[in-house]
């Protein structure tokens, strides 16, 4: 590996001192003179008729500003993939929490005493909650979709059933997993304003601000042009802020523009659980061949998931689901047919991870049966098939980096394995892995481009400026694009700043999803550096009247190669560049496109979907209290092949998190519902893993540069939960011999099972 | 959570006799303030709507931790649930107490919640009721009519719902002397490793005894599995004076479970409640007999209770 | 409306707040101390948490008349003399923040263990941070950081 000043070192987090001292400023934080609060009224009713709205005893009280329902808006429908909800709710209400009506006033008692004085006449509709029950005969119809059918998929690829004939032992189970929620610290917040010349300003927690601003456009009838959204500092996102704008966004605009004053709405933590979007629960049916010399000869997969009462980033979320996981291994036969079904729910959404982990599951967890059943290491069977580097993917995934087979190996020696495995059933003791895979950057997401660009502005007065649309959200992205600028100019880390997102700006930006800042804004702040090193040093070049490959850029000096000159400042230089031009600064532009290899899935899914798709392997070391069916995670190992690691300080950070969210979604979270109404909205009762919780987790990097990604790096920041419940459900069988096949795995389904299995 | 919390006015009583006029005055229209982890809560969720709050935290009767001249203990109902976890006069059978305090809520919820708010929330899973059936605690009640004393099996009434009159404010929780060589274990079933709310709780408190494996006296507290806490009496009585063996433990652990009467909600289902009462019951003796141990260095002697 | 006298971050003050006022609102709108931060407002996260007179409380779950003639010390007032906190230094040397926004809370949590217990275990310091939830970072590089300044002190 190359050696780097910067690159691949633990660097601090650039960001971390303004919130140390609580000088960030997010989005509750950020306050405008006059502003007012929000506050919208959400629907009772799984499913009903609106007969009669009527608001004018709540514009009576005292301190309302603004009282907005439908008729107040343009009635456009929208929504990330299919257009098929309106901000507030037109004609029907479709769950639980869908947004009717909302008001504005100067403080928060008002404006819930306006809200109690809203009358609306409503008449209930029948109401389906399952994807079963959604798709019967005589279901409800929840929008037009003939049996309430969002997204269906169908492929075969060879031929399945030739697969499992050849198979010596064909397995086929069902699994299901929950509806979880992100549960970032800061809730979805809101400040907007209007002026009279009908411009809008939005500050929020955003994770995609251009592409926000696309569907706010859509749904006000306001151009882009018009539209500015600031990102302010997000407290936790993992998807749930990013490209489906809630319905929270575009209301608080209306507002504004109806009361003429700025408006703030925040989501109180009933209305997150109620109405953001989480996680798709998935029932998924998986059949299985393998022969007895550990080969896999087919996969058939059945997926029924439920999608809420709004498409939102379902049928991409579900379109993962059905293609990612299966690119871990070789399978000459896959079948895939998926059915993502509207119900009188919340609608969900993308949750780090997006669909992947809840396959996963289902396949590492079948892998390891499939083994047993033919007496092999769970670990050679993954070894045996584990796709490798040059190999192209059943669904067309081009390998062009991949260490899966070193991480495999590196996981089972770090974590002893071989010597652990099948050897403490007595103590309740196992030890359980899960292989995973994730991308770097979608292409399937949006239609005309994945890439990213970027500028780096050597300033007259010296510091160097890098702006980029891609959003920083915790995970260290302007830590990563700072390392990048610096490393790629050669001037110290603390003259260069990552200058916050404002579509004013900065570019336009896909945002902060599909493991793709690092890899693809990365790239393009890479470009963008060379470029302004490039034009920095032929100025400086013709100053010192030698040609430019003669100098070289370090530490912020530019100096004659070899040559005892002390050279000049890279200030110095940029100063100058500015004063015989008029002032200008200099300007590197990064514009990078995925090369034409990245493709559209076909209409078959089908589709090298990313430049760089990311591996690795986790380890689980359980301990399970057969009394009481609780488990205590011992020990955890992620190894990854991420490519080149940045920063693997922050890489940690993004495993070692990323993990406790696994063991969250393994062991303990789900929202519970009944007949549609959220009963565990509050965090008592919807329990993420608190700081006792967690094991110890060691973390290793297989670093291989990839040949595309910024200094050979590849996305991290979703993969690290992907396996994470399979591979705890994987060391639950090896400590007790009881296979979970619905999570979460709390200790009373283990223990109901352990008893089952006994009798 | 909405945030409004309705309209009140504030009073910050520097006596009984003032805290006690001001109760006269408003009645049931007040709310009493303590640590403020339970009432804030409520009014929050518009539970209550009291047009009065009494913070009574400035009463100095009501903060005492003393052991009295009979051998009990006297607590105040304003000892907070972070000084009870650490209380040096917490030994012996009384112990029990401080073991459950220190499982309540998190660090920042102790060092506001009190005993008295705990009490008289009567919340069926509230950490410190069950070990204070076992310890038979006395409850000293203050009203404008003049002063009783209640027995704690006889205030609790159902979820949230006490003895205590609209009038009335709890002053002081008296723990009688228990024998010699007491000795009380507090187990608490929940997913998290913090921050739950009991999925169940026992508490058991046992002394005396010819020898390590016997018992003359036995306790058993369960919270969490009925509207309010119980003693499991006939499991108590299965256990007094026999020599404890794991069959013995066994059938008193499922005379407990048939006094209780569990429901499924969001944090467990009821069969699953009754087997972990049977098995925290199990586990809480188990503890208790290993402590007895000759060898242990904890045995019946080694510790007073009073 | 109520006259209190509140001792913030050192300095005295005597603000007239409604008796509804919760101080975590008192900090955040009526100071401007927005390091504090409001996630679950119920007691259940710690998002909210700042020392009364030198104890983690959640000022969520407190009302700001309560805190008449008491000490309140938030994130803003680590700082001396323009120089960070021990325990801020180790929270950004150990990658300990991510979103930030647990992480004054967080902080003055640990400062509040480590000013009684100048040595925990990690079992302690597990113990004192339980009410307070993070998604972002798994909870290990913070107790890692705490640890740090613990054995500093040493």
């Amino acid at each position: 590996m190359e050696k780097h000043a910067i690159i691949g070192e633990r660097i601090r987090n650039v960001d971390s001192p303004d919130k140390a001292t609580g000088r960030a400023v997010y989005g509750t934080d950020f306050r405008l003179p006059g502003m007012l609060h929000g506050k919208i009224l959400r629907s009772p009713f799984a499913h009903a008729r609106i007969l009669r709205v009527d608001t004018s005893r709540a514009e009576k009280v005292r301190g309302v500003k603004a009282v907005i329902t439908a008729e107040d808006t343009p009635k456009i429908k929208y929504g990330a993939q299919i257009h098929d909800e309106y901000p507030l709710a037109v004609e029907k209400v479709r769950y639980e929490g869908d947004e009717i009506a909302a008001v504005a006033a100067v403080d928060e008692e008002a404006a819930q005493e306006a809200l109690e004085r809203i009358k609306i006449d409503y008449e209930p509709l029948p109401a389906v909650f399952s994807p079963q029950e959604a798709m019967a005969p005589g279901a409800p119809a929840i929008h037009e979709s003939p049996q309430n059918i969002v997204t269906h998929i169908d492929f075969e690829r060879g031929c399945v059933e030739e697969g499992f004939r050849s198979a010596d032992v064909v397995l086929e189970d069902v699994f299901k997993s929950a509806n979880v929620h992100q549960a970032y610290l800061e809730p979805h917040v809101c400040v907007a304003q209007a002026d009279t010349l009908g411009n809008v300003t939005l500050w929020g927690s955003l994770q995609a601000p251009a592409r926000n601003r696309e569907i706010l456009s859509r749904i006000l009838k306001i151009p882009q042009s018009r539209i500015r959204i600031v990102q302010t500092t997000v407290g936790g996102g993992f998807g749930g802020k990013a490209t489906q704008l809630i319905s929270l966004y575009p209301i608080c605009v209306f507002l504004a523009i109806k009361a003429g004053q700025p408006v703030r709405i925040l989501n109180t933590w009933e209305e997150e659980f109620a109405a953001s979007r989480s996680r798709m629960p998935a029932e998924i049916r998986m059949k299985l061949g393998i022969r007895k010399d550990g080969t896999f000869t087919a996969k058939e997969i059945e997926i029924l998931a439920n999608c809420g009462a709004y498409a939102g980033t379902g049928p991409a979320v579900v379109g993962t689901t059905a293609t990612r996981a299966t690119s871990l291994y070789r399978f000459p036969h896959v079948k895939c047919k998926a059915d993502l079904v509207y119900t009188n729910l919340t609608p969900i959404g993308s949750y780090r991870g997006y669909g992947n982990p809840q396959l996963h599951f289902v396949m590492e967890s079948m892998i390891d049966m499939a083994s047993e059943a033919i007496d092999w290491d769970p670990l050679e069977v993954r070894v045996k098939n584990a796709i490798r580097k040059g190999e192209t993917s059943v669904h067309g995934f081009a390998m062009n980096s991949c260490r899966l087979s070193e991480c495999l190996e590196e996981a089972a020696v770090k974590s002893g394995w071989r010597e652990k495995r099948g050897r403490r059933r007595k103590e309740g003791r196992g030890i359980g892995m899960a292989s995973m895979i994730h991308v770097s950057g979608n292409r399937a997401v949006y239609p005309f481009f994945d890439g990213s660009t970027a500028y780096v502005r050597i300033q007259p007065h010296g510091g160097v400026e890098v702006v980029t649309g891609e959003a920083e959200i915790g995970q260290g992205s302007n830590t990563v694009f700072a390392q990048i600028t610096a490393e790629t100019l050669g001037v110290p880390l603390q003259e260069v700043r990552v200058l916050p997102v404002d579509t004013d700006h900065s570019p336009f930006a896909l945002g902060t999803f599909a493991s793709r800042v690092t890899t693809l804004g990365g790239k393009a702040v890479l470009l963008a550096a060379e470029d302004a090193r490039q034009k920095l040093l032929s100025f400086a070049a013709a100053k010192m009247e030698v040609s430019p490959e003669k100098l070289e850029l370090k530490e912020g000096r530019i100096r004659i190669k070899n040559s005892a000159d002390p050279g000049m400042e890279y200030q110095e230089a940029a100063k100058l560049a500015s004063h015989a031009s008029g002032g200008a600064p200099i300007l590197g532009v990064g514009a990078f496109s995925v090369p034409s290899t990245v493709q559209i899935p076909d209409a078959s899914r089908y589709g090298n979907i990313s430049m760089a798709y990311s591996f690795g392997v986790q380890v689980a070391e359980v301990q399970v209290d057969r009394k009481t069916g609780k488990v205590t995670i011992q020990k955890f190992f992620s190894v990854h092949d991420s490519g080149t690691v940045i920063n693997p300080l922050l890489g940690e950070g993004q495993v070692e998190g990323g993990v406790v969210q696994g063991i969250g979604f393994a062991l303990m979270e789900e929202i519970l519902r009944k007949e549609g109404r959220v009963l565990n909205g509050n965090f008592t009762d919807y329990r993420i893993p608190t700081i006792r919780d967690v094991p110890p987790i060691e973390t290793v990097f297989v670093e291989e540069p990839d040949p595309f990604g910024p200094f050979g790096a590849k996305g991290l920041g979703e993969i690290t939960q992907v396996p994470t419940a399979a591979a705890i459900a994987n060391a639950i069988y090896d400590a007790v011999g009881v296979r979970l096949k619905e999570l979460p795995m709390t200790p009373e389904r283990i223990l109901a099972s352990i008893r089952k299995r006994n009798r | 959570m909405s945030g409004t919390i309705g309209r009140f006015a504030y009073h910050r009583p520097k006596s009984l006799e003032q805290a006690l006029s001001l109760l006269q005055r408003y009645g049931d229209k007040s709310a009493i303030l303590a640590g403020g982890t339970d009432l804030l809560v409520e009014l929050k969720r518009g539970l209550r709507r009291p047009s009065q709050v009494i913070d009574v935290k400035e009463i100095r009767e009501l903060t005492c931790l003393e052991k009295t001249s009979d051998g009990e203990l006297r607590l105040g109902a304003l000892v907070n649930l972070q000084g009870l976890s650490s209380a040096g006069v917490l030994q012996g059978g009384w112990n029990l107490l401080a073991q459950a305090a220190s499982k309540v809520g998190s660090w920042q919820v102790r060092n506001r919640g009190t005993l008295g708010g705990n009490i008289c929330h009567a919340s069926p899973s509230g950490d410190t009721l069950s070990p204070l059936l076992c310890l038979e605690a006395k409850l000293n009640m203050v009203s404008p009519r003049g002063k009783r004393t209640m027995a704690i099996e006889d205030f609790f009434w159902g979820p949230g719902e006490t003895a205590l009159e609209s009038e009335e404010l709890l002053t002081e929780v008296i723990l009688p002397r228990l024998p010699d060589g007491a000795k009380g274990v507090y187990k608490k079933f929940s997913l998290r490793r913090a921050m739950d709310l009991a999925m169940v709780g026992v508490a058991v408190l046992a002394w005396g005894g010819p020898d390590a494996r016997r018992f003359d006296g036995v306790r058993i507290g369960l919270g969490a599995v009925g509207p309010k806490p119980i003693r499991a009496r006939r499991a108590e009585e299965a256990l007094k004076g026999v020599e404890i063996t794991k069959a013995v433990l066994g059938k008193a652990a499922d005379l407990a479970v048939e006094e209780t009467t569990p429901i499924s909600d969001v944090r467990g289902a009821d069969w699953y409640r009754r087997e972990m009462t049977k098995h925290l019951v199990e586990e809480g003796f188990r503890e208790i007999l290993e402590f007895n141990r000759p060898d242990s260095g904890e045995g019946n002697n080694a510790r007073h209770s009073g | 409306m109520p006259a209190i006298q509140v001792e913030i971050n050192g300095i005295p003050r005597k603000s007239f707040v409604e008796p509804t006022l919760m101080l975590v609102d008192f900090v955040r709108d009526h100071l401007g101390l927005t390091g504090t931060k409001k996630s679950c407002d119920s007691g259940n996260c710690g998002a909210c948490t700042v020392l009364l007179d030198g104890k983690a409380v959640n000022s969520c779950l407190i009302l700001a008349v309560e805190t008449d003639g008491h000490s309140i010390t938030t994130i803003e007032g680590l700082q001396k003399d323009g120089k960070l906190h021990p325990l801020q230094e180790a929270f950004i040397e150990f990658g300990a923040i991510q979103c930030g926004f647990c992480s004054p809370a967080m902080i003055l949590t640990a400062k509040a263990l480590l000013d009684q217990t100048p040595y925990p275990s990690e079992d302690q310091i597990r113990a004192a941070l339980a009410g307070n939830l993070c998604r972002c970072t798994g909870y290990l590089k913070i107790i890692e950081a705490i640890k740090s300044v613990s054995e500093r002190m040493r």
